[in-house]
């Protein structure tokens, strides 16, 4: 009976997830309607405010109104795609007006179509009524709801599962991996009894891709995630990589350039959907250069012995200086469309960078786990002098390894770039390096090297995501959540620290002998 | 024993060979500086004294991190801790009127408190330095971007007589003492620089604290199986470290006058290599503060050399910085290893 709990777990939560996919055809209808009635796709977080947030119709109104405009505003194109209603509009309007004698417009221009919009007032034209919008807010709530509440009994019936197969309770107690899984189920709880909303997940059918904050944090994820695995090695070996966020940077300056960088052609001095270079060499190029920055750090580690953080410290430092004159100081942006689906497009009806990190993680784990490699960094990293006389060659295992987490910081800065379609060589991967250890750490790998866990990098910095993502969620401003974040990891920290794990373990230990003996 | 040693061979010992490295680099830059901007005033005393003073409130915060990395510690924490401390001058006085000088003390007190934090966390649950003072920087640096997040600039009298403290230097001309010139002036946050090196060298070099402190970095195991009280140390070492970025963060108010949420962001990597390049290692037991004074000097010597040429854009400082590092952590590995040869042969 007790075995079969975690069933009763399994099929609950399975059960509440199929519920919250019913409320989720339910959203995405009534999205639906209203992104066909009026195209102009404006972002989900002004969609979010707009209809969770406000309280009254009349703020409903204003807000909804207000953030069609906004999005007409942002809008990169001089012509603003816009519904055939307001084109016809506007069409009546010019034909009044040509009518009434004036010159008339060759075409509706952006301001035309701003004043048409600001005129027709979207809400009552879109939307209609208050009672749709309420609906939808409950629909949003119910699913936050049933999608929250079966992840966690899912998570609930998989720790069930891990207990009965691993018998040593005290064993999986003492293991920094279920602090954080713990950690993170926490957070998740609060985030469910406070704001169910923040679950919701739904479909957006202007770019064919799942939207809501769990994709988000996933999707936002991912650069750490990929440089986190190329980290959790170089830990393994004892070292910390402190360049990996210049690399980005590097790396983002380097794709731009390729792509616009011809100052004798007219035609590219204007950001289009365009490349100077074959697309495969924008990819290429960055990735190589990051890659032989990363052995470079890996010789002055391996060859010449230098301590690992001063010796990433040196591209740290020049690094964004070099990113500064690849692009000679300046900040270019691009609309080449097969650039843009790295960071912002679509694949499997999921954000890409979710779909890179998962090749990028499968492979690295193949490589690791399948071959000698991560025996070889383990034993570099628990003793090097010994793991030299049983014929390895520790310069190579950290040579490879420094150069891999060059390559991988290389892919996150291609991510990170197409994110905002620019390079940007001051913010690129901005304390990419601390998250990236914080990830690794909190995932169980210890900094004074060996033995490391891949899988406790994913959820260490899917925990620093959620992290930020949760205190976003409840409208604290960027800069402070710094110190939201500190506190949340340094009670995660005391968590996974030596003595608590370990006192933990033991009155565990305890209680299963006192309940033991009560049974016999 | 000592005392019978000639003064040549205790200057001489090859425990201080780092400094010397570290120093004669510094010439050799000081020199080729001299030679190729020597006629538009690169030897005058005044920008001597500037080597000092621009990055003085680094060298404060340096004069705490070499104790730490002796211990075989770091401190991430440093810059974020300097920026609270400007901020809560700042907000104190500007937004709730209440004097500098509490508040400073109160800063000093926070500084103090969070290092205390810190290095308990460190000794007692066994975390990574590295992990709690990264999450200790998180903290300072949230804290004070909740306090505000705009620039807060501070006009107070004392404030302003404390930044305008100096002391203009004479020289002897036929018996007469006038200005030297170029008009050089010592300000207090240079005298405070110096002041905290001559403090943390007796402190290291002379008292039973001291030992301790290299006692921890060169084994902790050892110095435990000897009896020294290593945690008491440990979290010593941090609070005096929190104590400097404090007075860090003051020196850097005198120099600024406001307190800004973002302000020294990146500093501490500035702090550690100026103490790596003035010969402390970061595997602890190895260290001196004249090291790190003429770290911090170093980190001077570089813009001003780019200042001075005019031509190169400030990008190049960067590179000019990594490049420098590299070149020093590589003399520094060549001098070990010979002196590691010459030991073992």
């Amino acid at each position: 009976m007790k075995k079969k709990a975690y069933l009763i777990f399994l099929v609950l939560g399975l059960a509440l997830l199929a519920v919250g996919v019913f409320f989720f055809g339910r959203i995405c209808a009534v999205k639906d309607s209203i992104y066909a009635n009026y195209s102009l796709s404006f972002s989900d977080a002004s969609f979010e405010k707009v209809f969770i947030n406000d309280n009254d119709e009349a703020t409903v109104a204003a807000d909804f109104d207000a953030a069609v405009l906004q999005t007409a505003i942002n809008s990169d194109d001089t012509t603003v795609e816009l519904s055939e209603q307001v084109v016809e509009a506007a069409e009546a309007t010019e034909a009044a007006e040509t009518a009434a004698g004036e010159a008339a417009p060759e075409e509706v221009t952006q301001e035309d179509a701003l004043e048409i919009i600001a005129d027709s007032a979207p809400y009552d034209t879109v939307i209609g009524s208050f009672s749709r919008v309420q609906s939808l807010r409950t629909a949003w709530k119910l699913q936050g709801i049933f999608i929250g509440g079966g992840l966690l009994l899912c998570l609930v019936a998989v720790a069930l599962v891990l207990r009965s197969r691993n018998l040593d309770f005290a064993a999986i107690m003492r293991s920094k991996i279920t602090w954080a899984v713990i950690a993170e189920i926490l957070i998740l709880i609060v985030c469910l009894i406070i704001r169910p909303e923040f679950f919701h997940i739904s479909y957006q059918p202007s770019n064919r891709m799942l939207y809501g904050n769990l994709i988000d944090i996933v999707n936002r994820s991912a650069e750490i995630t990929i440089i986190g695995m190329g980290m959790t090695m170089v830990i393994a070996l004892g070292g910390t990589d402190l360049s990996v966020g210049a690399l980005v940077a590097v790396s983002g300056a380097l794709a731009l350039k390729l792509m616009r960088w011809d100052p004798t052609n007219p035609l590219y001095q204007t950001p289009g959907d365009y490349t100077v270079y074959p697309f495969i060499l924008v990819l290429l190029v960055p990735l190589l250069v990051c890659l032989l920055m990363g052995a470079f750090n890996g010789v002055l580690v391996g060859q010449l012995k230098l301590q690992p953080i001063i010796a990433t410290l040196i591209l740290m430092v020049s690094g964004r200086g070099i990113a500064q004159i690849i692009t000679n100081g300046k900040q270019y942006t691009t609309m080449y469309s097969p650039f843009r689906v790295i960071g912002q497009g679509s694949c499997l009806f999921l954000p890409t960078p979710i779909v890179i990190t998962v090749v990028v993680v499968a492979a690295v784990m193949l490589f690791v786990r399948k071959t000698a490699f991560g025996t070889f960094v383990e034993s570099v990293g628990i003793n090097p002098s010994a793991s030299r006389l049983s014929g390895i060659n520790s310069k190579v295992v950290i040579l490879i390894v420094f150069a891999l987490t060059g390559f991988l910081a290389g892919i996150s800065g291609l991510i990170y770039s197409s994110r905002i379609m620019s390079n940007d060589s001051n913010n690129a991967g901005i304390n990419y390096e601390t998250d990236a250890i914080l990830s690794v750490v909190i995932g169980g790998t210890s900094m004074s090297g060996g033995k490391f866990s891949l899988t406790g990098t994913i959820v260490g910095s899917i925990i620093i995501r959620t992290i930020i993502t949760f205190v976003y969620y409840f409208g604290v401003s960027p800069d402070s959540t710094m110190a939201f974040k500190a506190l949340i990891i340094a009670v995660i920290i005391v968590l996974q620290s030596e003595p608590v794990r370990n006192w933990m373990a033991k009155r565990s230990q305890a209680r299963a002998m006192v309940k033991g003996g009560v049974a016999k | 024993m000592n005392k019978k040693q000639s003064l040549f061979s205790r200057i001489m010992n090859p425990k201080y060979i780092m400094v010397y490295a570290t120093v004669i680099i510094f010439l050799i830059i000081y020199a080729y500086g001299a030679i190729r901007y020597g006629s538009i005033g690169f030897t005058t005393l005044r920008t001597f004294v500037n080597f000092f003073s621009d990055n003085a409130y680094y060298g404060i915060s340096a004069v705490g991190m070499t104790m730490v990395l002796i211990t075989g510690g770091i401190d991430l924490s440093v810059a974020s801790v300097a920026s609270l401390t400007g901020m809560i001058i700042a907000y104190g006085y500007e937004r709730m009127g209440i004097s500098p000088v509490i508040t400073m003390l109160v800063s000093i007190l926070i500084g103090i408190g969070l290092g205390t934090l810190m290095g308990a966390a460190i000794h007692y649950l066994n975390v990574p330095p590295f992990i709690t003072t990264l999450t200790g920087n998180f903290l300072a640096r949230g804290i004070c971007s909740l306090i505000s997040r705009e620039s807060i600039s501070i006009n107070h009298p004392l404030i302003d007589s404390l930044a305008g403290f100096k002391i203009t230097l004479y020289h002897l001309v036929d018996g007469e003492w006038v200005k030297i010139k170029p008009i050089t002036n010592i300000n207090l946050t240079v005298i405070i620089f110096i002041v905290m090196i001559v403090l943390g060298t007796l402190l290291l070099q002379h008292t039973r604290f001291g030992r301790n402190v290299y006692a921890i970095g060169g084994s902790e195991s050892s110095a435990k199986l000897m009896g020294l009280p290593v945690g008491k140390t440990k979290v010593a070492v941090y609070a005096i470290n929190g104590f400097c970025s404090a007075l860090a963060g003051i020196a850097y108010v005198l120099v600024v006058k406001s307190g800004w949420n973002m302000a020294l962001q990146g500093g501490e990597l500035e702090v550690i290599s100026s103490a790596v390049i003035g010969g402390t290692l970061l595997t602890g037991g190895v260290g001196y503060m004249v090291g790190t004074m003429f770290g911090v000097l170093l980190k001077s010597v570089i813009p001003a050399i780019i200042n001075f040429n005019g031509t190169l854009s400030s990008w190049w400082g960067k590179i000019a910085t990594g490049a420098l590092l590299l070149l020093f952590i590589v003399i520094q590995q060549l001098v070990v290893s010979y002196t590691g040869k010459k030991k073992a042969g």
